[in-house]
């Protein structure tokens, strides 16, 4: 082989050179034949790879995909607003973030008196320098722009691989008003931290809180406003025995982060989905009263906000909210008044696909909760693997009535740990989710 | 509606519009030169038609982000190479000569009727076959796009997301070991 460049033979093969080296190629191949032999081998080279055989696709190809693209296309339609689809809704959604980045508001309302005990829940803003819980959060850095986006959706495409979409899951979306909520708000921070006391009586009026928020959205409930990020974003007054006032300069583009997932999510109608999904997962085996999940009664939609009416014990409200990242750290860390020091946010992960994880890892000792009142959702996921491990027995004739009666009793400890502790009362909560222009 | 006629930017802005159907357009399109290029470089037909359905479904969830700077079938390449590439990092090659053989049409176990005419041909394809499977995927990959595919070195570059002057060393170095591979297997055949 000659010294000259073999790479420029190969380029002239494929006529990929410049005039200056096709001419300097073509001056090579005319004085060496050495030079020709080797195009001529790298010419077969070439022939030799054309020959292989052509191979098409398999028949019912493009219809095994379109059936693909149909499925993907519901699910697209009830998660991911934006993009191919619906970019009108993403339209929306960024509309939502820009109001949210002058001044948000997630207010969650108290119903009128129901059979069900509603209880106000307030999301508040959570601060590491409030004295009444210790909440160690994982905070996630503002996230803007394309990363921002792709994250969003990522979440909404876990959330879609875990929750099946369902046309009655999108037609929740539908579901009619809700009754009259009253406007209790407080100004979202991230992280916030939901606050749930069910050992208060249900109060006769909303919270009065200090809302940055317009009193036009705010549904008449008084407020004093104030657009200042480092001024007290929310106030819950001392009818609520957590109220607390805190401060957090610097949140707005946490907030706007938070505002975008959470009306994209509620936008793409997630709320109903998970609502289906509630249903779908009640492992009280028809009962919903023996749900793990808390139930998703009604949704609106209007230009204005967003809100829905979910009944649950608080530990159920709280998963759906923080599922909703309506809540960061998600936990009823005061339950009943009291602290806990022991929760971290690493043991409430949002993503869905880790819930049972998450259950095993939080229940009960991280729940603030008496011990009479935890899910006790360890000793169900220990009741499953009881069964499942149990040996066969050694008499192969026994086996299968040994394990219709393994059985009867694996299921019958699962339902008795499934049930709801009779301390767990299940409320009725209302959120509403604002948009200020 | 678009019809089997629309080019692939108008089928494309049907599917964002709405059209769902018109995706149909744009997979029937491609499927086939996707696919033979997959086979190729995967040297698995059914895992290249995994490949190609991912691909599909893929560039149908993120067609949005398509601006246009390239041809829709370089867009699609690129996330079929992609997820090749992540597949094969999972998985080893599987060699299914036969199964190449019989979606290109030709039957592997067919060859009474033209016994010698057909084993030869055969046994040039399988000889030229393997030797591309001996090169890294690296060179194998610019080596199907360009000898199998017809692409030029820009669209290669753009496929494999590597500079031009890559392309054009790979290819030559792939050249150079497929000539000393053929040389080996079928060398009295054709290669001096």
């Amino acid at each position: 082989m000659s010294a000259f460049p073999e790479e420029l033979l190969s380029a002239y093969l494929d006529d990929e050179l410049s005039d200056d080296e096709r001419a300097r190629v073509e001056k090579y191949l005319e004085e060496s034949a050495d030079g020709r032999r080797v195009l001529m081998e790298l010419s077969e080279v070439r022939e030799a790879i054309q020959g292989l055989p052509q191979l098409s696709m398999a028949p019912g190809f493009a219809e095994a995909v379109m059936q693909q693209v149909g499925a993907t296309e519901q699910r697209v339609e009830s998660t991911t607003v934006r993009g191919t689809v619906r970019p009108s809704r993403w339209v929306a959604s960024l509309a939502a973030i820009a109001a949210l980045l002058l001044l948000g508001v997630f207010a969650i309302d108290i119903l009128p008196p129901s059979p069900i005990p509603d209880r106000n829940v307030a999301l508040v803003p959570h601060d590491s320098r409030a004295d009444d819980v210790e909440v160690r959060t994982e905070k996630q850095a503002p996230l803007t722009g394309e990363k921002a986006l792709y994250e969003e959706e990522e979440q909404a495409s876990k959330a879609s691989d875990l929750f099946p979409k369902t046309r009655a899951a999108r037609e929740n979306r539908d579901l009619g008003p809700t009754g009259a909520g009253r406007a209790g708000t407080a100004a979202p921070t991230a992280p916030a931290d939901l606050v749930i006391d069910p050992a208060a009586n249900p109060p006769s009026v909303a919270p009065s809180i200090s809302s940055p928020i317009s009193p036009m959205h705010r549904g008449g409930v008084s407020s004093s406003a104030t657009a200042s990020p480092s001024a007290p974003l929310a106030t819950l007054d001392a009818s609520f025995t957590q109220a607390r006032e805190i401060t957090t300069p610097g949140v707005l583009n946490e907030l706007v982060y938070r505002a975008d997932a959470t009306g994209y999510d509620l936008l793409s109608n997630s709320v109903g989905q998970w609502k289906a999904e509630a249903d779908d997962r009640s492992t009280g085996y028809g009962d919903p009263r023996n749900s793990r999940e808390a139930q998703i009664e009604s949704m609106e939609i209007d230009d204005e906000k967003i809100s829905f009416v979910a009944v649950g014990t608080p530990q159920e409200l709280t998963r759906l909210l923080r599922q909703h990242r309506l809540s960061e750290t998600g936990l009823p860390t005061n339950l009943r008044g009291r602290t806990t020091s022991n929760t971290t946010a690493s043991n409430l992960t949002p993503d869905p696909r880790q819930r049972t994880a998450v259950r095993s890892a939080v229940a009960p000792k991280t729940f603030a909760v008496p011990p009479e009142a935890s899910p006790n959702l360890a000793e169900a996921e220990a009741a499953s693997a009881d069964f499942t491990d149990e040996p066969l027995p050694s008499d192969p004739s026994r086996i299968g009535r040994d394990a219709e009666v393994l059985s009867e009793a694996a299921v019958a400890k699962e339902r008795t740990a499934l049930e709801p502790p009779p301390t767990a009362e299940r409320i009725r909560i209302r959120v509403s989710i604002h948009r200020t222009p | 509606m678009c019809t089997d006629e629309c080019t692939d930017e108008r089928a494309i802005e049907a599917v964002l519009a709405g059209d769902t159907g018109a995706f149909a357009t744009l997979v029937r399109r491609h499927q086939d030169r996707l696919f033979n290029t997959l086979a190729h470089l995967l040297c698995d037909p059914h895992e290249a038609e995994e490949v190609a359905q991912d691909a599909m479904l893929q560039a149908y969830s993120k067609l949005s982000s398509f601006r246009g700077g390239s041809s829709y079938y370089t867009w699609l390449y690129r996330i079929a190479f992609n997820l090749a590439m992540s597949r094969k990092r999972r998985r080893r090659p599987r060699v299914s000569l036969e199964e190449m053989q019989a979606r290109a049409g030709l039957d592997p176990e067919g060859n009474v009727g033209t016994p010698d005419q057909g084993l030869l041909q055969d046994e040039r394809s399988q000889k030229v076959h393997e030797a591309l499977q001996r090169l890294d995927e690296d060179f194998r990959a610019v080596m199907i796009l360009r000898e199998l595919d017809g692409c030029d070195y820009a669209t290669i570059a753009e496929m494999l997301d590597i500079p031009l002057g890559t392309v054009r060393s790979r290819l030559s170095r792939a050249r150079d070991m497929m000539r000393d591979l053929l040389r080996e297997s079928i060398g009295e055949l054709d290669l001096s």
